[in-house]
Parts: structure tokens; sequence; C-alpha cells
């Protein structure tokens, strides 16, 4: 046995397309960033056509047994207790200092069937938190292989490979498909898109199918890189990259809430007893230390700055994850997590945690060659890119 | 004859550090040393011809960076080689490990229990922010919670920043952790037994506690002080055995201008006026000074050294009853080749390049300690082991290996004649042979060092390999006694700089630099 | 404000007074089998523990005044036959050099001793703590400061050479605490026990520490608390605003439970309306019964000292036959030769039979052994019963351990804050950790100061 990482269901299709060797870790699996040799078309795809993405890495939990629904509703901040078979929900959820463990989907399979998926591994969390709870928790993250086909084309594709019952999908909504597997309209492009959840055995038999049948829609399998791009515009949060998992913060001011994380609309305090709800209903009272905001910084000034001593300008085409000072005059009144260069809105990207009254006119250093030069960001409203069919 | 601005008695690696420092700040210094070589404890002896084995201390974690800053020892020698794995064998033919990637070690667990495989990350975690908050107390000097000095109060109130700025949580759980035993503490975090016995054994090393006594959980959080190049938590062989690593620090000193004299058994302090002037040899060589400082542990330092009438009654009953009954066994072994451990999957050898550890279980451990604790040996010991050769092909022939191993528990209670070492020797060889079958074939020489070998070789008394015990009743002000902790003695300019002051054993030069830094401040007010 | 409060202990009456005597409404009710656990006297003999140290102050207070009877001290037979007496005037029996030590270490331990009642009979740590501590001098003050974490061996060791003056001693520490001597901060056991004057001049009541519920109940009269006694699994309203046992509700504006942490949270209240880490925190509680007590019939021994007659009496003590019999209980394995103390309490009190013997198994959780004597009509009452019929999380009497890391700030949990607005605990798994009613009384003052402001 020689030290590799994990590799996911669809690992033989990826390697077979991979051009580039660009293979990346997430959740203890190779995956990749990009297959062909710049993501470009990967991301053009997710927008115009269709991309078809490998999120195996994903964490899935499975909970059954009679309290499986109020266990649940206890765990998240957002009131799932109407949720009816064949609905999803994305929420955070929490400790009880209000400080978020991590954020997923919840969707009820069928009446006493619930599956979470995750980013960072729960199975310890949800084990404490099932105290009291007459529940059965299981980790099916190995045991189910997820494709996310995302972009304009995507139902198209869909309604080929599994017909026409694609076509009602709501915005959040799964069915089942042959037995055992579901097809649910969410994603991680704040586009239209699918993402499909197939047991291993029937991994490769999907890609392939779904592979055939896009292949007049111009579908493109894509990677991490794309992705990030358009998550960016579509300014969806990403854990160890806008935030640390409470459990893993080293200062309290590592971890963050929902509000600061701009995830209060799924906050309802209004809904009985959950993890965190003191400490939220007193953060909702008395304020947020950080607010998340979209900056859109001056691209134009950039592309001068380098212009005016004969250097090309530069594009952030991959986008950058650091944590990058932001300031209000002189001041630092936060940071941001991510940026990038938005192919689609032609405009320079980023997502940030700001303190709550700062101005909409912030600056940012940027190196311009080898030296740094303060660039305006001015706060936008997320999403930034949030066509229609997404959820039309 | 020449007179010395400070004598330092005994050249182990905290008197070279201290002399080191000394020497850097201008002063003359002479370093008296015992033995044939200086190093004490951390040493490196080729016992077997062309094998090189480590009758003392094997690993170096807690080495304080400014030490090694300082003193420029990397210019001066040092070389450290990170441990990378930890590997625990077992019986049944299974393992765990902890490999060096943090997906590899979650997958490990994996098999073992997802639980753990969740809350072992939280646990590194929570620990590292425990050590990070704690690691500051390691430089300071003990202040005396009962004086009013402004020094000791500064101190405190130091300590007190320090602990102020822990979080409230982790607050508490260094102050559960400090009075819980490790077994119990770690019982809140896994179910996996051989897990929880691998983090059990940094509780008892060198202690003689059991797992399930309050106060491993110090220890432990002692062990998890140490860093190598920033790392949390991590251990490294020194290239050419801690041996080595003394003669780095040996090298410094004198780059600085120290002198050292080995072979050089100091008899007694000489005390004139109450005030200790030099030392006299045990042949009889006198050596003046204007301070005189004791690497030696206490007890061999106040009730050996040190004429009875210089010291307050009080004061000699708190270093008699300074516990030192020690539980700690070295053995080394020279091998014809690599030893076979049956648990270890074939592909898997670089697992053998890590800690190996004997401790299946917590019980295990418990059972090592019960059976020892009233004067006898472990007849399953606990054993962290080690293939020096694997890491540093200098420690052996080409294709031979040694192997180090720390023995636990063996009282010093015994009377260790001969046959009683040759016999608890066979018991390590045999426990080990469970899980390497083909070991004894392979063995071309074993020694052991028990903890009378231990106190007859290296002088330290017990052969307690942290000179004396670090449990809490003898840790900070309270060590070595509560009135004299601060590297100070009642014998006026006579002072301590080893492992029986604050922080303590283990290779840390942190006495030694502390004591120094204390010293030239005293010397200079 | 209508306040009731579940269970019976000492605790639980301190709080029922105090509060109605601020003019609250208090209902107490009693769900366990018995009423009045630990302190249950059966047929003259003490079924738990038999020594209450009611608060005095809180006593006063209420006009409950016991007569207290005092045992001449404790006594030890040693294998050999021989007999070691211990009183607080000096030891008899013993060797010269534990005999010239004794007063030494009495005064050390007095010191300790009378430095941790300062913390038990306070909810915070009083000023004047730092003080008497400094004016000890320094050389006591950090000869106390070292004694909570050491070992009792380490700590006896240096004191004594008599074994069986160092097994009383251990002992009578360690007595219920599922710790073996050799384990370090067990001396801290003997601080408390020194500081409640239980090693030296241990009281019973006549009658039987029944007698203090008897008086407790007394008290209330005229008061406005009404006691209920309904056997039974109590169960919370989802509103948390009233409790039904069986057929019977008790609404209220606010609940104290006076049972331990581990149970209330978890039996009476359903975790799932708690918070997760507080929920792992109260799992995490550590307190495993380990105490037993025999009930029998035998005569005081016509060749045993005279001396010893109205003595606790210490069967064969030893460090190493505790710790080794630590060394079994530890593994759930039966003990023939754990740490047994006997007395004849009707010798001291003519209202109980004189051949009433009242054994204590220090780690009663298995088989005991029969002992020395040979008992008729024995009776045991074990952890399983404590726990069953008194509803004692694990058979623990003391809401869960009482060592370092869960003493003080520590206890119950670090950080404890009552997680529901209207229930609370007032029992001993709060500081001071005992039967004294005060952590009933204190935490009825906080609840006063509480409703006064709101
Ligand atoms: C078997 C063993 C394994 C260990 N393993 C580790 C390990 O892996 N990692 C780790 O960090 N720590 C380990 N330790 C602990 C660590 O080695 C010691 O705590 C540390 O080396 C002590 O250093 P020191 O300078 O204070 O004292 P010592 O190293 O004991 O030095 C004292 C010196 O004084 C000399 N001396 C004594 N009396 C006289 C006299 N009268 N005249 C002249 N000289 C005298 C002695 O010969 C000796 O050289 C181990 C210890 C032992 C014994």
């Amino acid at each position: 046995m020689m030290l590799r990482l994990k590799t996911t269901p669809f690992h033989p299709r990826t390697e077979a397309i991979m051009q580039a060797n660009q293979w990346r870790r997430w959740g203890g699996y190779s995956v990749a960033s990009a297959y062909e040799m710049t993501h470009d078309r990967e991301y053009l795809a997710m927008r115009n056509a269709c991309a078809l993405l490998d999120v195996s890495a994903l964490y899935k939990y499975q909970i059954t047994g009679p309290d499986a629904h109020a266990f649940l509703d206890r765990l998240v901040t957002r009131d799932i207790s109407q949720m009816q078979p064949g609905g999803m929900a994305y929420t955070p959820w929490c400790d009880s200092r209000g400080k978020v463990v991590d954020d997923g989907t919840i969707c009820r399979l069928d009446e006493g069937t619930f599956r979470l998926t995750a980013a960072d591994p729960n199975y310890h969390w949800l084990e404490e938190n099932a105290a009291g709870f007459e529940v059965v928790i299981e980790d099916v993250s190995e045991e189910i292989g997820t494709l996310a086909l995302q972009g304009p084309c995507s139902r198209e594709v869909l309604a080929e490979v599994f017909g026409d019952a694609i076509r009602e999908l709501p915005f959040y909504g799964i069915i089942h498909l042959e037995d055992d597997l579901q097809v649910s309209r969410t994603g991680y492009s704040g586009d239209l898109g699918y993402e499909v959840w197939v047991p291993k055995q029937r991994a490769l038999e999907i890609w392939d199918r779904i592979v055939e049948k896009g292949r007049r829609y111009a579908l493109q399998p894509a990677g991490i890189w794309a992705l990030d791009v358009a998550r960016i515009e579509a300014g969806l949060i990403m854990l160890d990259v806008d935030y640390t998992p409470a459990n893993k913060a080293t200062t309290p001011a590592q971890a963050s809430t929902p509000y600061e994380l701009g995830l209060g609309w799924s906050v309802h305090l209004k809904k009985p007893h959950f993890v965190g709800k003191k400490a939220l209903a007193r953060e909702k009272a008395e304020g947020s230390a950080l607010t998340l905001v979209g900056l859109e910084i001056d691209h134009d000034r950039l592309a001068q700055e380098h212009e005016k001593i004969g250097l090309p300008v530069h594009y952030p085409f991959v986008p950058w994850r650091e944590i990058v000072p932001i300031f209000d005059e002189q001041q630092q009144v936060g940071y941001a997590t991510c940026g990038s260069w938005s192919p689609t809105l032609k405009k320079y990207l980023a997502l940030a945690q700001v303190k709550p009254g700062s101005s909409e006119n912030l600056h940012v250093d940027i190196m311009v060659d080898r030296y740094r030069k303060r660039f305006d960001a001015k706060v936008k409203k997320l999403p930034f890119f949030n066509p229609p069919r997404k959820r039309g | 004859m020449k007179h010395y601005d400070a004598i330092v008695i005994g050249g182990g690696h905290n008197g070279l550090v201290h002399a080191a420092y000394l020497a850097k700040a201008g002063r003359q210094v002479l370093v008296l040393e015992r033995r044939h070589t200086v190093g004490g404890a951390t040493i490196t002896e080729e016992i077997h011809p062309g094998f090189k084995f480590l009758i003392g201390s094997y690993l170096i974690s807690l080495l304080r960076p400014q030490v090694i800053q300082e003193l420029e020892l990397a210019k001066h020698g040092l070389e450290l080689l990170p441990l990378e794995s930890t590997l625990v064998p077992l019986t049944n033919g299974d393992y765990l490990a902890d490999w060096p990637d943090h997906d590899m070690t979650r997958r490990e667990l994996l098999r073992h229990s997802r639980r753990d495989a969740e809350t072992y990350e939280e646990f590194s975690l929570t620990m590292r922010r425990l050590s990070l908050a704690m690691k500051p107390l390691l430089d300071l000097f003990p202040p005396d919670p009962t004086s009013l000095a402004p020094r000791d109060i500064e101190q405190m109130a130091r300590i007190k920043g320090v602990l102020g700025h822990m979080q409230r949580k982790d607050f508490h759980t260094l102050c559960r952790l400090c009075t819980m035993s490790i077994a119990d503490f770690l019982d809140e975090w896994f179910e996996t037994q051989p897990l929880k016995a691998i983090k059990c054994t940094s509780g008892i090393i060198g202690t003689f506690m059991g797992v399930r006594s309050p106060g491993t959980g110090y220890v432990a959080l002692h062990h998890y002080l140490g860093e190598i190049d920033g790392v949390r938590r991590s251990w490294a062989f020194p290239k050419g055995g801690t041996g080595a690593f003394a003669q780095s620090i040996a090298n410094a000193a004198k780059a600085f201008g120290a002198e050292i004299l080995e072979n050089a058994p100091v008899h007694q302090v000489l005390i004139k006026h109450g005030a200790a002037c030099g030392v006299v040899l045990e042949d009889g060589r006198e050596f003046y000074a204007d301070r005189v400082i004791s690497n030696a542990d206490a007890q061999r330092t106040f009730l050996k050294l040190v004429p009875k009438e210089h010291l307050p009654d009080d004061f000699l009953w708190d270093i008699q009853r300074f516990r030192s009954a020690s539980p700690a066994c070295k053995v080394n072994l020279a091998l014809d080749g690599l030893p076979t451990f049956s648990a270890v999957p074939k592909g898997n050898e670089q697992l053998l390049r890590g800690s190996i550890e004997i401790a299946p279980s917590v019980d295990y451990l418990e059972q090592a300690y019960d059976d020892a604790k009233y004067g006898g040996w472990a007849r399953k010991p606990f054993m962290d082991a080690l293939i020096p050769s694997l890491l540093d092909p200098g420690m052996a022939p080409p294709g031979k290996h040694v192997m180090s191993l720390f023995v636990e528990y063996a009282s010093s209670e015994i009377d260790w004649t001969p046959e009683k070492k040759a016999q608890f020797l066979e018991v390590v060889v045999d426990t080990l042979a469970e899980y390497s079958p083909d070991l004894k074939s392979k063995i071309i020489h074993k020694h052991i060092m028990t903890p009378h070998d231990i106190q007859e070789v290296f002088g330290i008394t017990n052969g307690h390999i942290f000179h004396g015990e670090l449990s809490l009743h003898q840790l900070l002000f309270l060590k070595p006694s509560p009135q004299w902790a601060q590297y100070k003695t009642p014998v006026r300019h006579l002072w301590m700089c080893g492992s029986s002051t604050h922080p303590g054993g283990c290779i840390t030069g942190a006495p030694g630099r502390n004591a120094a830094m204390e010293l030239l401040k005293d010397w200079s007010a | 404000m209508k306040v009731l409060i579940l269970g019976s202990t000492p605790n639980a009456f301190a709080a029922a007074l105090t509060l109605a005597d601020a003019g609250h409404t208090v209902e107490i009710v009693e769900t366990a089998t018995v009423v009045g656990a630990p302190y249950v006297t059966q047929d003259g003999g003490e079924a738990g523990l038999a020594y209450p140290h009611f608060c005095p102050v809180l006593g006063k207070q209420w006009g409950i005044t016991l007569p207290s009877l005092a045992h001449t001290g404790r006594s030890a037979r040693r294998a050999d036959g021989s007999w070691l007496h211990v009183r607080r005037s000096g030891l008899i029996g013993a060797t010269e050099h534990d005999d010239k030590a004794w007063p030494h270490f009495m005064t050390l331990m007095g010191q300790a001793g009378e430095l941790l009642y300062y913390l038990l009979q306070n909810p915070e740590p009083p000023a004047y703590l730092a003080e008497a501590w400094r004016e000890l001098g320094r050389r006591q003050s950090m000869e106390v400061l070292r004694l909570p974490w050491m070992s009792l061996r380490d700590l006896l060791d240096e004191w004594f050479e008599d074994q069986a003056l160092k097994g009383l001693l251990a002992e009578v520490a360690l007595e219920g605490v599922a710790q073996g001597p050799f384990a370090s901060g067990t001396a801290f056991h003997l601080i408390g026990r020194w500081a409640n004057g239980q090693v030296l001049s241990p009281t019973s009541l006549p009658g039987g520490s029944g007698s203090l519920m008897a008086s407790l109940q007394a008290a209330l009269e005229g008061r406005p608390v009404q006691f209920h006694h309904v056997p039974g699994t109590p169960e919370l309203a989802p509103d948390q605003r009233s409790l039904t046992v069986g057929t019977q509700a008790f609404e209220f504006d606010f609940l104290l439970s006076d049972k331990d942490a581990r149970w209330t949270y978890t039996q009476l209240v359903n975790p799932r309306y708690l918070e997760t880490e507080f929920n792992t925190a109260i799992r995490n509680i550590r307190g495993r019964g380990v105490w037993q007590r025999g009930l029998g019939r035998c005569a005081y021994p016509g060749d045993w000292p005279e001396q010893a007659r109205l003595d606790l009496i210490h069967w064969e003590p030893g460090l190493i036959r505790l710790e080794k019999a630590w060394d079994r209980v530890k593994r759930n394995l039966d003990v023939e030769e754990g740490p047994l103390q006997l007395c004849w309490p009707g010798l001291l009190d003519e209202s109980r039979p004189a051949d009433l013997i009242q054994e204590s198994f220090g780690y009663g959780s298995g088989w005991m052994g029969r002992g020395p004597l040979d008992v008729t009509d024995r009776k045991y009452f074990t952890p399983v019963d404590y726990e069953r019929d008194w509803q004692f999380t694990q058979g623990h009497l003391f809401g869960g351990d009482r060592d370092l890391s869960q003493s003080f700030f520590l206890r119950p949990i670090a950080d404890y804050q009552p997680p529901l607005d209207n229930l609370d605990l007032c029992g001993s798994s709060l500081h001071p950790a005992d039967h004294t009613g005060r952590a009933g009384a204190w935490k009825a003052q906080e609840l006063i100061r509480r409703f006064s402001q709101s």
C-alpha cells in the first residue's frame, strides 16, 4: 500500500481527460483544478453551455430515525421544520457561540430519510448533537458519488439522460430516479444547475451517459478553478477560504457567525431552540463585528498602472485565496478572502468581510510589477451575477 | 592557580548551555565533568564497535529555539532530522499509525473509528492552543507567590497576562488537564484504544505515575510544549545522536571562551564565610571561582556535594523529600538487519522511520504501572522505540541497524543485581519479539540502562530522567524546594542550573539558560 | 414567585427555607423512593452517610440545633492484632517517630483545612483568604500550597512510618473516592475531610443522620412550603412550566433541581433543548460511586480494646493494601481486602441498638468480602441501590467526584451557566459539593436577587 490520496468514483474518467496533471487536494481526495491546460474553457462552458464537475469530495451524511427531522431542525440555523419529501435547503450550522461549524445542504429524500452535505467531516459533530434524539447517523460520503452539471444547457442534457421529470424540478428540489439515484436542482455556480447523486457502483455509467448526451450541448468537464470563479461571481462562501470552521479556529476572531458571512437570512430566530440560538439572538440585537461584502476592484486603474510602466495588463484569471487587508482611508476595516477576474461581468471581483458601517468606497493594495499600489474597491451588492435562469 | 568567574559542576546539556551563556557574556567559565565526555544524559556511545547507542536521551523537541539561535548551534554542528510518524503495532496483526500528513492520518484513523478520525484534529488544535499559551512559562523564572518583591510581582503579572490571553474555554481545559489523569482526559476525546494509549504515553514519560493518575495530564502537556522549526509537537533526531547535540553546545561554549575539563568529578563545593568559592575534585585538585553553579540534580548537589552544616534544616528536608523514584530504563540493540514487524503491511516500511510505540491499550499501560509501583517491573512494559540508523546511516555499519528503546516501568527501588538486570532485559526483548518475530535472530548485541545504571553512569539520583518527578507539587515555585526555586540556593554564590530547576527535565536548555539570565542579572546588580 | 424544588437532600430544604423566608411560594417534590437521601436511617442504622455537617449558621437561622454525639476518635487494628488510636490529643500506640511528627502534621493540616474551609463557606473565594494564607508566613504558606497536588502516599510517607496510621488517614480521605492513594491530588481529599472535622472528631446525631432530615421537615411548619413525596419518573413539560410525576402535575415559575447535574440535564431535561457543548461537558462529569454501606448485628467483640468502643475502627489499614484494593476496583473486579471501617453507633447513642454494627466499605462497588466479624442480618446498600432508589447518578453521593478537576470554578462543569431560563441546580453538584445546605441556600439567595430585579 503506497501513500496516496483517495480518488473519487469518477477517477477513471477524470484521470483519462486530465491534460496537465493539475490535481489538488479536496477533503482528502485528489481532484482536478482544471482538466485542460488552462481553465478558461471550463469556466465559459459553465456560463454558456454546461460544465460537469466531480464534487464527490463533499461529505454526505444520511440521517434516519423517528427524530431525524427534529434533530436536523435543532442542528441548523434555518427553519426546516416545514421541509417536505423532495425538498432541499442550504443552511449553515453553528456551535453554541453562534460560530459557523460548516455550511451545506439538507434534503429530505423521503418521509424519514434526510441527507446532509458538508464541506468538512461532521460525523462527530452530528453525533454530539444527537443526545436526546432517536436518530441514526450514517456517513455515506464514500458510498455516493456526486456530479454537478451547471450551466444554461444543464436542464436539456439531464432531461435527455433522465427524462422529462427533470424539467419539473424546482430550484432546490430533489427527485429520485432509477431507484437508487437522485437529481437535485442545486449547485455552487449561481447558475441554472443540477447535482446528481449516484451510488458509487454506477458512477462511471452515469458519467458516460451524461457526457454522451452532453456532447451536443458542448458539455465540458470542469475543475475547481472554474467553479471558484463562478462561485465568487455568485457571492457564495467557502469553508476554509472565506471562514474558518468554529472547531478549527485558534482564536475566537478566526471563527465567523452566519451574520458575518452574509447568511443572516438563514438564521430563523423565531423557531424553537437550535444550537447557538441564544448567542445569535444576542448578536442580532447588538450587531455583528463584521459583515460580508462584495468588492469591485478598480481594474481600469490597475490596467493604467501597468501600461504606465510598459507592462501588459494583469488579469487575475485564476482566483486567489488569501487574506488581503481592506482599507477605509488609512484604516484597515476588514479583509478580503478571495478574488478573481470575472470573464462574464468583465470586472475584478473579491469577497471581503468588513466592519459594518464602513464606507462604500474602500481600498486594497495590489502589486503592480514589483511595487505595491493602492486601488479603489467599491462595495457591491451580492451576488454579483444572478441570472434569472438560476431559479427560472 | 587560575581564578574563574564561574565554575559549572557537570557538563550535561544544561551545564553546557549555562556555561556558554556566561562565557558569551564575557565571564571566565570552567565546566567540570566527572565523565570522560560531556553531555550527561544527552550522549551517544559506541558500546558495540561500529554501533552508536543512545544510552540516555534519544529525541529532541522541547529545546528552546532561543538556545539554538543565541548559541548559534547550527553553526556549531547541530543538525535535526524530524520524525515523521508514530506507529503502534498490535499483536492482532493490525496497527495504528499517525502519518506525517493530515489526510493520511485521518484515513488511517477511519479504519479504527470514524469519531476519532474527526476529534483527532480538534484535539491536536486544543493541545496546540494550550501549549501556545503555556510556552512562555518555560522561559520565565518561577515567581515566588508569597513574595511582595517587585520582580516576583512583575513575573506573577506576566504569568497572569499569559493565562489572561487564553480563551476562557481553553483556560478551563488547561485547569482540568493539569488536575486530571491523562487517561480520563483522553476518554473525553477518543474511543480507539491504541490511539488513546499513544496519546497517554506523553503523560507518563519519565514519570512514576500511571495513566489513570491525576497529574499525568500536566506531564502530557509538558511534552506538547516542543517545536522543531516552529512545527508544534514534533520530535527530531539529532544527527549523530543526542551526543552530537551536546558536542554542538560544547563547541559553542568553547567558541565563546569557556573551558571544559573532563574526567573531573567534583568531591565537594568549597564554602568560605557561608559563600561558595570553588570546588575540590575527588583527586584533590581545587578550583576557585566567584560563583559555583551545579548542573547535577538537586539531591546529588545538596546531599553529596555540599556539607550539611551549610544548609538549613528546612531546605535539607525539602531536598530529601523531593520525589525522584524513577520508572525508566533504556535499552539499545545492535541489529544485523532491519527487523520486520508483523503488523506493518508490505510497502509501509516507512512507518519504521518514526516512533514505534509498544502501547496497545490504556489498560496495558496502567497494568505496566501497577506491576512496577510496589517496587517491581512491568511484566509487559511500555516502550518507545526508534531505529535511528534509518534516519542517520552513520549510527550503524552499512546494512546493520541500531534500535533505541525507552522502557517503562521498572522501579529504581529494585535491587538491580546483574541477574535482575539480565532478566529484565529478557522481558523487554521478549515483549518486543511479540511484535517482531525475527527480532531475536537479528540481535548482535544488547545493552540496558536500568535506573540504577542511569544513576551510576550519569550521576543522576535514582536515575530519574528529569532529575525528579514532574508532579504538580514539584513544579514552578516548588521546584526543587518551595523557597529556593529561582536557581539560587541557601548557600551564597552557589546556584543551580540543572533539570531539578524550573522548567524541569527533557532536552530544553531552559534551566541552563534561565539560570544564566538570573545569575548575570544578579551579578551586575 | 412559585418555586418548585425537586429532591430532598438538606440542600433542597435549605433552598426552600431561604426562598420561603423571602416570601416566595415553594413546593418540594421528591420522586426517589426515599426522602432525605443521603441521610436515611433505617432501623437505627444509616443506609447512607452517617455524619451530617449541616451548616450551623443556616441551622441557627431556622432553629435547627441538633445535639451531636462525638466519637472519641479513630482506631486502627493492625494485622498483628495491635491497635493504634488516633485522637486530637495525640496518638496512642504509635511509633516514637510518628508521635513526634503528629502535632506538626495536625498544625499543617489544620492550616490547610482552615483555608479550604473559607473556600467552602463562601460562594466565591473571599478576599481574606489570600491574607490568611500570607499570614501563615513564607514557609508554611508554601507548604500549604504544595499539599493539594500531592498524592496521599507522597504526603504521608513524608510524615509517618507506620503503615496503619498512613492507611487510616488515607482511608478517611478516600472514602467514596474513585482513586488510589498513590494518585496525585488525593491529598486534597484529606484536607477536605480535615476541614469538616471528620478525621479526628466525627460526630453523629442521636437516632441517626435521618434525624437531621426530620428536623428540616419540621422547620417547614408554618412556612409557605409544601412537601410532596411522589415516587416516580418526573417529566418536564416541553414549555418548562410544569412537572408531572405519574398523575400529579406541579406548576412553577422556577424549578430548582437538587438532583445531580448529570441526572438533571439528561434525565429531567431532554438534552435536545440544551446547547451541544453543554451536553458534552455534562456527559464528561466524572463520578463513579464506589462506596458501600453495610448494616447488621454483631456485638462489640469482648477482646477488643475498651478504648476503641466509641471510635471509628479501621480494619488493618495500609497504603499498599488500599492501593492494591483500588487496583482491582478500577478494573471492576471484586476485592476481598478493601478498606473497611466499623462502628457501633448504639454504644454512643442509647436510642439505637447496642449490637448494631455499621460498616463502611470505601471502595464498595462490588463484592467487599465479609470483613473480620460474624455479622448477622447484614444488609448492603450499594451504588446500584443509590442510583436506583435515590436517583443519584452512578450511585455517587456528592453529585460527582470532588477532586481538583471538578471543584470550585470547575464545578459542576467549567463556566456553568444555567442553560434554561427558569431551571437551575441547587444540590451538591454545585460548589461546595456537600450536603451542608450551603449550595441550596446560596442558589436560593441568588434567585431572590434575580426575582427582585425583574
Ligand atoms: C534514559 C533517558 C532517556 C531520555 N530521553 C529523553 C528524550 O528522548 N528527549 C528529551 O528531551 N529528554 C530525554 N531525557 C531527559 C533528558 O535527557 C534530561 O532531562 C537532560 O538531559 C538533563 O540534562 P541536565 O543537563 O540537566 O542534566 P544531566 O544531563 O544529568 O547532566 C548532569 C551532568 O553533571 C555531571 N555530574 C554530576 N555530578 C557531578 C560531579 N560531582 N562532578 C562533576 N560532574 C558531575 C554528570 O556526569 C552529568 O554530565 C532522557 C533521560 C534519560 C536518562
